[in-house]
């Protein structure tokens, strides 16, 4: 028999071994393959000695970010858009600094200078856009299909800058999506759902997450998820049904209302008509798409797990997001957008609060890894053209 | 100075590795890291750190060029080591200041009003008078051909009435003396009902509901002709188009931060912003077909009648859709129509 190195095989192989143990194996093989398996550090009985959940906390403070968000406002407006750049690092970095898991903060690395020239062409390239399309409907049209074909690309370039940026004990996350896969994710698949009247969204919802969860990494270690195209379908159609349900509710609750949008009535209840319709609808929204988010971030956190380092967990229910969404928008209009830093901060301490992390053995044997330095170009141009992928 | 030791957390480059650590920071010297059993980890000089700046009471990022990054409680002795030993900038001073928080309060609705209100409106004044006739040309025919393939048709009108119409407005047009070459076409659209628009190179359409409705008065019809005169010769396509731009950017940037919800509001609050320079543009565009109606000897109630019969095919109109509307309510222009004193 060959003398057989254990070290090689991954925890769950040298399991199948064990199980497959027949009465020809030499003892002493047996005795290896027993002690490799208890010194492993998938094993889960070496794991729960080393292993702890610990909550996210989220240490900012309102008084605190209303001055940084309202100096920098006015800084960004007396240089006509310039400082803006220095200003989104000092907001990011308040949010990220303040963002504590087990003991170590997160943190922002971005250079204001980097983010300014990414900036520039995003606007050059917008108005660029925008006055050919005013200029000219057939440069629009062209312009148009050419976004289409960098939209991906521009959102590949934007989560690459935004996991480059971000570092938990002085290691950077990174993003490694590539063209072709998001091209199919972004584009091809919802195009394709169409012909399924759109049921078929959840799974390609569900395309979307597992493109953009499992092509992170946090140094050497790979994020991996394992989504439930079920979930996707509970969540998408569950708030399909509570959109409509409502929807159903209100015009049989709001109907007189709602009939004077019919023109000839007289001016006042037109005017009414259309607040308690548009208030409707803002509401009607708001709780579909807070019942799919909850879901869909808890199911997210739930199955992500990076390799040795970190497990997640998420309990954020619907009822604190709908709550959360709605008095945030009521709050904001009715204070002209000052209370946006109050805002800020309290969704950000709701978030940290419905958050767990379970930090594994091999936490602190992360290694950095040297990949070529990205540029905020992606990302500004993103912005500019309002395409935005949040994470989670 | 005195040598200041603090505790901190040491992160050696390369690994997710933390080591709890007292560091020893000093004037000469610079930065001595010092791990709990008195071994020296990591020894610099202050030009080889890096520290991100002072924000509010984050603790301090010290980058040791090719060693680590230390953290440290950010505490006035540590804030004023690091303001000493290396470059800052003033800005969390100012974000510290009560006073000056309060002021910048105050500062920023002003500075908005005043941004958009007037910076905005007057660039675009600006940048009309640059765009070249060229460009102009093209997006002219651009757009009225893009208009012609969706929701206008060929005129009704048979020649001997075009005829008469185009006889009657050159002999106005050549009267008012204006540089640019007018280009008046008649349309059918269902969709705009009687209506009459103007591209920035001159051409003027009108449609053979307008015709219907007022074209049995010629006085009516020509105050609307001067009207969209008007938004030609102030170049109003151009300006709105760099209003529009350069208020979409703004929103854009000014409240780059806000998300999801309030992206909503700032969506309605460029439209309102929008609506407000639009209708200011209406109001230039009334005023000049005013003071042309007066120079041509005819009387400025014919504009006020115009006006009249073009209301009644609108719906009603109510305080808070004048808000979300691009034109001003058809009963101030018909009341700045006949009000003889404004001019």
């Amino acid at each position: 028999m060959d003398n057989k190195n254990y070290q090689h095989f991954s925890f769950n192989e040298l399991l199948n071994a064990q199980q497959n143990i027949g009465s020809e194996t030499p003892p002493q093989e047996i005795a290896d393959l027993q002690a490799v398996i208890s010194a492993h550090p998938n094993n889960p009985a070496n794991q729960t000695a080393n292993k702890r959940t610990v909550p996210v906390k989220f240490l900012g403070k309102t008084d605190e970010f209303f001055s940084i968000w309202i100096v920098n406002l006015l800084l960004t407006i007396v240089t006509l858009g310039i400082y803006s750049a220095w200003a989104t690092v000092r907001n990011n970095r308040y949010f990220y600094s303040n963002t504590e898991i087990d003991g170590h903060r997160l943190a922002y690395l971005a250079d204001p200078i980097q983010i300014l020239k990414g900036r520039i062409i995003g606007v050059l390239l917008f108005a660029s856009y925008f006055l050919a399309a005013s200029f000219s409907p057939i440069a629009a049209g062209i312009i148009m299909l050419v976004l289409v074909f960098a939209y991906p690309l521009l959102i590949c370039m934007s989560l690459r800058f935004k996991m480059r940026m971000t570092a938990y004990r002085n290691v950077r996350f990174n993003f490694n999506g590539k063209y072709g896969r998001a091209f199919v994710v972004f584009i091809l698949l919802p195009i394709m759902s169409i012909f399924t009247l759109y049921l078929a969204l959840p799974w390609v919802m569900k395309k979307v997450d597992q493109f953009i969860y499992d092509n992170i990494t946090f140094g050497d270690k790979k994020l991996s998820t394992s989504l439930e195209t079920g979930e996707y379908f509970i969540a998408g159609l569950g708030a399909a049904f509570i959109g409509i349900a409502l929807f159903v509710l209100a015009s049989f609750g709001l109907g007189l209302s709602f009939s004077d949008l019919v023109p000839g009535e007289s001016g006042i209840d037109f005017t009414l008509g259309y607040a308690l319709f548009i208030v409707t609808y803002v509401a009607v929204i708001l709780i579909c798409s807070s019942f799919y988010a909850a879901r869909i971030r808890n199911h997210i956190f739930n199955n992500s797990v990076i390799e040795d380092v970190s497990e997640f967990t998420s309990q954020l229910s619907v009822s604190q997001l709908i709550w959360l969404r709605s008095s945030n928008f009521v709050v904001i209009v009715a204070s002209l957008g000052f209370a946006m830093p109050w805002v800020k901060i309290r969704s950000a301490r709701l978030y940290a609060s419905a958050t767990q992390v379970t930090v594994l053995a091999g936490a602190d044997n992360v290694l950095t890894k040297d990949s070529q330095s990205s540029s905020a170009i992606g990302e500004e141009v993103a912005n500019a053209f309002d395409i935005d992928v949040a994470i989670g | 100075m005195k040598t200041l030791e603090v505790t901190g957390k040491f992160y050696p480059l390369g690994r997710s590795q933390c080591l709890p650590v007292t560091v020893l920071m000093t004037a000469s010297d610079g930065l001595r890291i010092i791990d709990l059993s008195n071994q020296l980890l990591a020894e610099t000089d202050v030009s080889q750190i890096q520290v991100a700046e002072k924000l509010a009471s984050v603790p301090r990022e010290i980058s040791l060029y090719d060693q680590g990054l230390v953290v440290v409680d950010s505490t006035p002795a540590v804030d004023v080591w690091i303001a000493s030993n290396s470059q800052q900038n003033k800005v969390s001073k100012l974000e510290s200041s009560k006073s000056t928080v309060l002021l910048c309060a105050v500062l920023v609705p002003v500075f908005l009003f005043a941004f958009f209100k007037y910076l905005i409106p007057s660039s675009a004044i600006l940048f009309a008078d640059y765009v070249p006739e060229s460009i102009v040309n093209i997006a002219s025919k651009h757009t009225l051909s893009a208009l012609d393939n969706s929701i206008l048709s060929d005129t009704s009108l048979n020649d001997e009435t075009q005829n008469s119409y185009q006889n009657m407005w050159r002999d106005i047009i050549s009267k008012i003396d204006v540089p640019t070459q007018f280009d008046i076409q008649f349309r059918q659209s269902d969709t705009m009902g009687a209506n009459a628009f103007a591209l920035p190179n001159g051409t003027i359409v009108i449609t053979d509901e307008l015709v219907k409705l007022i074209g049995d008065n010629h006085d009516l019809l020509t105050a609307i002709l001067l009207h969209e005169i008007g938004h030609v010769e102030h170049k109003h396509s151009m300006r709105f188009i760099s209003e529009a731009l350069a208020t979409s950017i703004a929103v854009n940037y000014f409240f780059a931060d806000l998300g999801g919800l309030v992206e909503f509001f700032a969506g309605v609050s460029n439209t309102v912003v929008q609506n407000q320079f639009s209708r200011k543009l209406e109001w230039e565009a009334d005023n000049y077909a005013l003071s042309k109606l007066v120079g041509l000897g005819m009387d400025r109630e014919s504009f006020a009648e115009a006006m009249q019969k073009l209301a009644v095919t609108l719906p009603k109109e109510s305080k808070l859709t004048l808000w979300l509307q691009s034109h001003p309510s058809m009963q101030s222009r018909i009341d700045n129509a006949k009000d003889k004193h404004l001019d």
